[in-house]
């Protein structure tokens, strides 16, 4: 009798520590979208006439200095894309 | 292994609360029955079955309780990711326009000093020629080069 209760006992006890072996399904966010707006190359330099013209040549700096400043702020942009989106997310999985 | 649990789990969960506490019942029966004549040949086989029963129970009941956890887990998991998906959504779009906006100023200014520059060509052209060797260096930092282009 007491033989019995101690088996019994025993497989109570190793169901108890099997019990529930399942997994759970895993949760993830989805990647997120980059605004088109910085997601594009930036554009080549733009390269002068032959000219003796000093006015086009400024002008041409000017433009080319445009296109830089535009680059910078798809630079600026990425940066703080990638800083919102990743607060974002360790919010989000954070525990 | 979990081709069975998955199996069993199909079962309402009802039937393994009845087998639960009907088992329990099987393994006391099984010791009081053994005080009844003729029915004490029994009572091995219905403790047996009652130890089996009740085992395979405590595991259903075990992981009915885990299964009702992790549902929990992950609806807490899909609410916060629904939040953070609209907060990035937000994001993306302030972004959006702070880039939009941005852009317009500078192509404005752009705009703006080029006009300038029609303006006052003359006083800008009057004094000076530029020499096709100062536009050929300028064209050449404008390009873009890769380091085997300089070998």
């Amino acid at each position: 009798m007491k033989k019995f209760f101690i088996i019994l006992l025993v497989s109570f006890a190793t169901a108890l520590v099997l019990t529930g072996c399942t997994t759970v399904p895993p949760v993830y966010p989805k990647w997120p979208e980059v605004p088109q707006e910085i997601n594009t190359v930036c554009p080549a330099l733009r390269e002068i006439e032959p000219t003796t013209k000093l006015s086009d040549v400024v002008k041409s700096v000017v433009e080319n200095y445009g296109t830089y400043h535009e680059c910078r702020i798809q630079i600026e942009g990425w940066i703080e894309w990638y800083n919102t989106q990743k607060t974002i997310y360790e919010r989000a999985v954070a525990k | 292994m979990w081709q069975i649990t998955w199996m069993l789990g199909l079962l309402p969960d009802w039937i393994w609360h009845f087998l639960l506490v009907a088992s329990v019942v099987g393994i006391f029966a099984g010791t009081l029955l053994k005080f009844i004549p003729f029915v004490q040949q029994y009572t091995l086989p219905i403790k047996i079955a009652s130890v089996v029963l009740a085992l395979l129970s405590v595991f259903m009941e075990g992981s009915i309780s885990k299964e009702a956890e992790y549902a929990a887990k992950i609806k807490e998991l899909e609410d916060k990711i629904a939040r953070a998906e609209q907060e990035r959504d937000e994001a993306n779009a302030k972004i959006r326009t702070k880039i939009v906006e941005k852009k317009i100023y500078v192509k404005q200014n752009v705009d703006r000093l080029v006009n300038q520059i029609v303006e006052v060509e003359k006083i800008i052209n009057a004094e000076c020629k530029v020499p096709k060797e100062a536009i050929d260096i300028i064209n050449e930092a404008a390009k873009t080069r890769q380091p085997k282009d300089n070998k």
